[in-house]
């Protein structure tokens, strides 16, 4: 009657079975899956059921040395007839902020090349889970996908690897593989500009940053805040400091009030930049200026925000998204874009391209309001000396110079197909003749030595720039350190 | 002359009430959800659409097949009244055991110099993770071994985590709801801690967020071969190990009976001569083996680097070890409908989702209302719907005419 | 009318009329999958009169109780209070009708008080009731009864029999007219029984009704006024207990069968010189952390059977629960010694013993015998003695039906729950089943209660035949003296947690025995 099987070994048993079953289907599964040696022949057939009559075995070897992109079989690609376009978003469309922006942008093109693109997005996907909206995406046939938070970079490109056919956009990322490109339309200079008007108007001397991470973007545009307010501050006889503020994510307008309150009444700041999603620092500014009174100065991040408050909001960076996907759908419409040459496909734009724009809102007639006309006055009245015209001038026209001078820098946006960007690391050269010395890139820039600061994750360690360094591409887009006046106050 | 309700409970329960109960349930809640979403202004034809559309899409299947584990992996549990809500915190340590084997031991990372990079991207078996530090992954392990040890070392410590609890509720009856939920957080803090600290990577994106190292290509688990999904075939194999082997331990093992027993009679158990101790620790230990190689696939077969938690209420488990709760529930704690009920809930999740890509690309209202609303819009009224009918098909409802007077 | 008038009215009132009927069922049906538990059953109950519900296990009794109780509700037929039809769908229903009832597993919550406990029940009916009257009462029934209980005092520190004695007189305070007790006061010793009887003759001579239901006739013919016998769900018909004797009655419950009823003492066993038990000097702590077994010693044979008689809690329940392993000792051993080596129970716990082939049958059957949520085969399967490892049901199938065939229990199939067997036939799936995995042992704690006479008389047989022919040893305490004597070779009588004497069968006296009882 007794079974001489005792649970111990029947645990046992169950935990072994699942090591014969596990071994067995994995092998099973090796063989059915694009495994690495198992890449070239995939691709091939993806290739092929794309329409392509003649498939190369260049395809194939480019998939393998998963290195640059070789041109040798790109002669046998048609561009669609159809673009079929999607958009992941971080977060709801919402109206305002980034994902608000991209689909601004998306109905920009939508409309645009209504004749031949079609476009869907889908909105809240948290970063780890893109991969499995872009399979759906794929499956139902589109052939261009655009995902647009840092986060998704690494998914996007495994996807990329597994669907060779299919070409990939990711904004914000330095990731890229034969059909997938990056872009980014890059506030930096326009932080630059704030700093200016924040350095001219503070009444303290402290200015405040809230900041949704430190990542290399946020660290320089918070930097390039701080050099400009520092540079107008200091004409004027201020001592500027910068404090700051993580909140550890993009969209959190509860954090964001209560930094900005921190900020405010715990270190006298009344000037406030941010890298968040949300109108909430503008709204409560708004509320102290209404209520009490109390004037801050703040600048509207990403979409216009003059008229959440019109009081506070001395200006800020507008981005028009629709400037980099018109150019990236009408070259893949065209045959310039393929799915085997965005190996080194990276937008950078700046101001100058047209993506970006300083100022705080947009009239109906579609002019920009650069600065609130509140300040105008004020920064007309301040007169500070130019080194760079050698006048004394108005803070205002000083501000404008500079606004003008990199709006209208010669060159830059042809350049954006063939990163690593070393080329945008030159900024003069000789080109003999009559010219000998020519600008290639805007005369001004906040990244130019001599600068000081430390590293974020050690402050104890120094960085130094010497004077006239002025820093590249790399530089800019690995920056982990702050220049020595930004004081971190810790997490939200 | 009145009529009279009266209510008596049924002894015994609806033929096929574990099938019917739980179909019926899934039409009339959706019936309900739509008629509410229908009231916020989601067009009716769009709704059932994406409804009938999103229960066949192949995104499902890889929730569905992760809650399915899950699923069982708690019904082991649940099945001995014993409340394993710690699924999650089981799945974080597989996770983060998976982690440390694919990226430390059966491949690591190492940095060289920038002018060498070339010569790793051809070499077998290395992988160029970040041209901008110059950090390269390379393959210690045959893939196959390295994939049967992640799983199996996320299993043994799913179950060690899970058995902690099971021990305290055993040996020092500290109850087993509160101690593994508050595990869980324990374990999210501790991936936090890890995956900043001892087990961060060394190239450039570790360096910006804390994290470590991308699992090698080599190393990942490779996908079912079937457009539009994720799932990979590791998972479908644990899954179908998973169900079958719950199916089998609860009906042809003394193991399994006296686990039922514990259940619903724990003095007849102990009277029979069994350690009932020893049983609820084997039954979280048990449950907590099961998770615990979910947390190896979501490692090794979609997140491929183990990132810092920045909100704690979406942790890379996606929450799916608290809605495998629901599963258990849905299952009526019947292994035979964990997988019905694993694919309602997955199918109302993707609906959730897919209906709020819709609303906005197809009727232009978006952001009206989030997918999150719209999935819990559906799986409350299909539980709703389902304590309804469980009630109704548990007890009797009739009328006798005449009542008093 | 407010309760509290009825209850005044309860105790003052003087009944006029005995003809009067409180309490009527009329062809009432109820039927269970694959069995019809009562078929077409018709009693009543009048006013002022204790009526016994009499019959074997499994007749229907509890079936009609819970009726009655609003527990189950009838396929056909009527219940009808007072004359007035009603419809009793829920316990809560019931009692605002008046009908009461009182089980055998006190229902009474145990961290509250005596007196909360009452008043919790009168709150249901938005009753303000001064707790002070209901203390009152409740002390001044105590004195009366002679069963101390204090109102202040928390259930769980009470004995059973107070226990019971609370549950009477919640019944009463919520204004019952027919309280009903389910096998409530079987068990209790004689003395306190008759206590109780008291009681409920007091009760029904100021107008109330009882309706006792029990399986031993002798209880019904000393206690009631009229017995209803039920057989297999039938009504067999009802008697004056005045006008009736044990005989007819027996007839009337078990038929033909009733002439295998004795209470002779079966033949002697012949006990080898090997000792199973040997329990050394055992102290055992109690539920309430006072000594229940003080320094008991004793040793059972193989092939003997070893009977301990005395009144429920004088340590008894606490000696066979540290003998089977259930319960840690303070002090002295248990050695159980099955094979060549003898085991120390206190040490290696109940597993280990239970899993080599010593049989169990414990108090509370329902809550440490089996599993009610499970079926009949499922509830072999669970014993460690049974399967240990993969189980083939084709196997315990065929067990449970050799079971079921040899003990006549009375079970759709060997796949019904057993919660849904009535209890008699329930305490014989777990007799039979702990008399076949016994080897060398049994240890046993009224292994007969709630059985009826005929069934009972049959196992004690059955164990007497294994001693006899497998020479496997049992210990058995029962509060069943006739029991004791009936089967034990030797019998210890235990009182206040010692063994006061031990008796060889043949020299034992039934009245030297309850004298040292109750000494």
């Amino acid at each position: 009657m007794i079974q001489p099987v005792s649970n111990t070994a029947l645990v046992a048993g169950f935990v072994i079975a699942i090591i014969i079953v596990g071994i067995a289907a994995f092998y099973a599964g090796q063989m059915t899956a694009p495994q690495a040696p198992a890449a070239t022949t995939t691709v091939t057939k993806t290739v092929g059921g794309a329409g392509a009559s003649t498939v190369t075995q260049t395809v194939t070897q480019t998939v393998t040395a998963s290195g640059t992109a070789a041109a040798g079989g790109i002669q046998s690609y048609t561009p669609p007839k159809v673009v079929k376009a999607a958009w992941i978003y971080i977060g709801p469309i919402g109206d305002f902020g980034w994902t608000y922006a991209h689909d601004l942008g998306r109905r920009v093109v939508a409309s645009l090349f209504k004749d031949w693109l079609k476009t869907t997005y889908v909105e809240n996907v948290p970063e780890g889970q893109e991969k499995a909206r872009i399979e759906t995406l794929i499956s139902q046939g589109y052939n261009v996908i655009f995902t647009t938070s840092y986060g998704y970079m690494e998914g996007t490109l495994d996807e990329a690897k597994l669907h060779p056919n299919v070409m990939f956009f990711h904004c914000s990322g330095y990731l890229r593989y034969h059909n997938m490109g990056t872009y980014f339309a890059d506030f930096y200079q326009i932080y630059y500009l704030d700093g200016l008007i924040a350095g001219a108007l503070t009444k303290t001397g402290h200015l405040g940053y809230v900041a949704a991470f430190y990542t290399p973007e946020v660290v320089r545009h918070l930097n390039a805040f701080a050099i400009g307010a520092k540079e107008m501050g200091e004409k004027l006889g201020k001592k500027i400091t910068v404090y700051t503020i993580m909140l550890g994510a993009w969209y959190a307008p509860d954090k964001a009030r209560k930094a900005a309150e921190t900020l405010v009444n715990q270190y006298n700041v009344d000037a406030i930049a941010w890298t968040e999603d949300s109108t909430a620092i503008i709204q409560y500014a708004e509320q102290l200026y209404k209520q009490q009174g109390k004037q801050i100065y703040v600048f509207s991040h990403y979409s216009p925000g003059y008229i959440y408050g019109p009081d506070v909001v001395a200006s800020g960076q507008i981005v028009r998204w629709e400037v980099i996907y018109a150019d990236i759908l009408s070259k893949i419409k065209a045959g310039v874009y393929t799915p085997y040459n965005l190996q080194n496909v990276d937008y950078w734009d700046l101001l100058n391209s047209g993506a970006v724009e300083f100022g705080d809102w947009i009239f109906q007639n579609g002019t920009v309001m650069h600065i609130n006309p509140k300040f105008i006055p004020e920064l007309k009245s301040l007169k500070v000396k130019d080194d760079f015209t050698g006048k004394t001038e108005s803070v205002y026209d000083y501000i404008m110079l500079r606004y003008y001078a990199m709006r209208n820098a010669p060159m830059m946006t042809p350049l954006e197909a063939v990163a690593p960007h070393h080329y945008e690391n030159i900024t003069t050269i000789n080109i003999g003749g009559k010219e000998k010395i020519y600008h290639i890139a805007p005369p001004f820039d906040p990244f130019i030595g001599p600068l000081s600061g430390y590293k974020i994750n050690n402050p104890s360690q120094k960085v130094n720039i010497p004077a006239g360094v002025r820093l590249g591409h790399d530089a800019l887009w690995s920056m982990d350190w702050f220049v020595s006046w930004v004081k971190v106050l810790g997490k939200a | 002359m009145k009529m009279k309700l009266i209510v008596t409970r049924r002894v015994k329960p609806l033929r096929y009430g574990g099938v019917v109960i739980p179909l019926l349930s899934l039409i009339i809640g959706v019936v309900i959800s739509q008629l509410i979403l229908w009231a916020v202004g989601v067009p009716p034809e769009l709704f059932y659409g994406t409804m009938a559309g999103s229960f066949i899409a192949p995104e499902m299947l890889r929730p569905f097949v992760l809650l399915t584990i899950l699923g069982a992996a708690l019904l082991v549990a649940f099945i001995g009244a014993v409340w394993n809500i710690g699924a999650e915190g089981q799945i974080i340590w597989g996770m983060i055991v998976a982690a440390y084997i694919g990226v430390f031991v059966a491949a690591h990372s190492i940095k060289v110099p920038l002018s060498e990079l070339p010569k790793y991207e051809s070499m077998p078996g290395a992988q160029v993770l970040d041209a901008t530090y110059g950090v390269v992954s390379v393959v210690l392990w045959n893939p196959v071994l390295a994939g049967l040890v992640m799983i199996l070392a996320a299993a043994a410590v799913g179950a060690v985590w899970a058995a902690i609890s099971g021990a305290l509720r055993a040996y020092l009856e500290i109850d087993e709801v509160a101690s593994t939920l508050i595990m869980n957080y324990i374990a999210y803090y501790s991936l936090n801690q890890l995956a900043t600290g001892p087990m961060r990577g060394l190239s450039v994106q570790a360096a910006q967020f804390g994290r470590t190292d991308a699992l090698n290509d080599a190393l990942r688990f490779p996908r079912l071969p079937i457009p539009g999904t994720t799932v990979t075939t590791v998972e479908v194999i644990l899954a179908v190990i998973a169900f079958v082997g719950v199916w089998f331990m609860l009906k042809y093992t003394s193991f399994g009976l006296r686990l039922k027993i514990l259940g619903s009679n724990p003095n007849a158990l102990k009277a029979a001569g069994v350690d009932t101790r020893k049983y609820i620790t084997l039954a979280l230990t048990l449950s907590g083996l099961i998770a615990g190689t979910v947390g190896a696939a979501l490692f090794a077969g979609d997140y491929f680097f183990l990132g810092k938690i920045d909100n704690i209420v979406s942790p890379p488990t996606q929450n799916m070890g608290y809605t495998a709760i629901l599963v258990a529930w849905l299952a009526m704690l019947d292994i035979r409908a964990i997988p019905i009920s694993a694919y309602i809930i997955a199918g109302l999740m993707q609906s959730g989702a897919t209906l709020q890509a819709n609303l906005g690309t197809m009727a232009g209202l978006s952001g009206m209302i989030s997918g999150a609303a719209i999935t819990y819009t559906l799986i409350g009224f299909v539980l709703l719907t389902f304590s309804v009918l469980r009630v109704l098909t548990e007890y009797r409802i009739r009328f006798v005419r005449g009542g008093p007077k | 009318m407010s309760e509290a008038q009825t209850k005044t009215s309860v105790f003052t009132q003087n009944p006029n009329s005995s003809n009067e009927v409180v309490l009527e069922a009329k062809n009432i049906v109820k039927r269970f999958p694959g069995v019809v538990a009562l078929d077409h059953v018709s009693f009543n109950v009048r006013k002022g009169e204790i009526l016994a519900l009499l019959g074997e296990n499994g007749a229907g009794k509890s079936t009609l109780v819970k009726i009655l109780y609003g527990v189950y509700v009838p396929d056909e037929g009527e219940i009808a209070v007072e004359g007035r039809r009603v419809f009793i769908t829920s316990p809560l229903e019931a009692i605002k009708l008046g009908i009461s009832m009182v089980s055998q597993v006190p229902q009474i919550i145990g961290s509250l008080t005596v007196a909360e406990n009452i008043i919790l029940g009168l709150s249901k009916y938005g009753m303000i009731s001064k707790i002070s009257r209901v203390k009152e009462f409740i002390r001044e029934e105590s004195k009366r009864t002679g069963i101390e209980v204090d109102p202040d005092i928390e259930v769980w520190k009470l004995s059973y029999t107070q226990k019971q004695l609370v549950e009477l007189l919640r019944s009463v305070i919520l204004g019952a007219k027919v309280i009903m007790l389910d096998e409530a006061i079987t068990f209790l010793p004689i003395q306190e029984k008759r206590r109780f009887y008291e009681f409920l003759r007091r009760f029904v001579g100021q107008g109330g009704s009882a309706i006792l239901i029990t399986h031993k006739i002798p209880e019904a013919l000393e206690a009631a006024d009229r017995i209803t016998v039920l057989r297999r769900g039938k009504v067999v018909g009802t008697v004056d207990a005045k006008k009736t004797t044990l005989d007819q009655v027996r007839k009337m419950m078990f038929g033909e069968r009733s002439s295998e009823i004795t209470y002779e003492r079966l033949p002697p066993s012949k006990p080898t010189e090997e000792v199973v038990v040997d329990v050394e000097d055992l102290w055992v702590l109690g539920a309430h952390g006072e000594y229940a077994v003080k320094g008991v010693t004793l040793e059972v044979r193989a092939g003997e059977v070893y009977g301990i008689a005395g009144v429920a809690g004088n340590g008894q329940l606490e000696l066979i629960q540290s003998v089977i392993g259930l319960r840690k000792p303070v002090k002295g051993s248990v050695r159980v010694k099955l094979n060549s080596k003898p085991i120390d129970v206190s040490k290696v716990g109940i597993g280990k013993i239970r899993s080599i082939g010593v049989g169990y049958i414990p108090d509370e059957p329902l809550k440490f015998g089996v599993s009610m949520e499970n079926n009949i085969e499922e509830n072999l399967a669970m014993l460690p003695s049974i399967t240990n490892g993969i189980i083939r049901w084709g196997r315990i199938k065929k067990l449970a039906e050799s079971l079921i065939k040899d003990f006549d229990i009375k079970t759709p199939s060997s796949k019904t729950k057993v919660k849904l067997l009535s209890g008699g036939n329930l305490m014989k799936v777990l007799v039979s089943r702990e008399l076949m995995v016994s080897k060398k042992l049994l240890v046993a704690y009224n292994p007969t209660r709630a059985l009826d006479e005929v069934t009972a008389i049959m196992v004690r047989k059955r164990i007497k035949e294994k001693a006899l022919n497998e020479k496997l040893a049992v210990l058995m305490a029962s509060e069943d003296l006739d029991e004791v004597l009936q089967v034990s070779d030797k019998i210890a009588v235990m009182n206040s947690g010692k063994i006061v004497r031990v008796f060889n069968a043949q020299e034992a006296k039934r009245e030297e025995i309850e004298k040292l009882m109750v000494m």
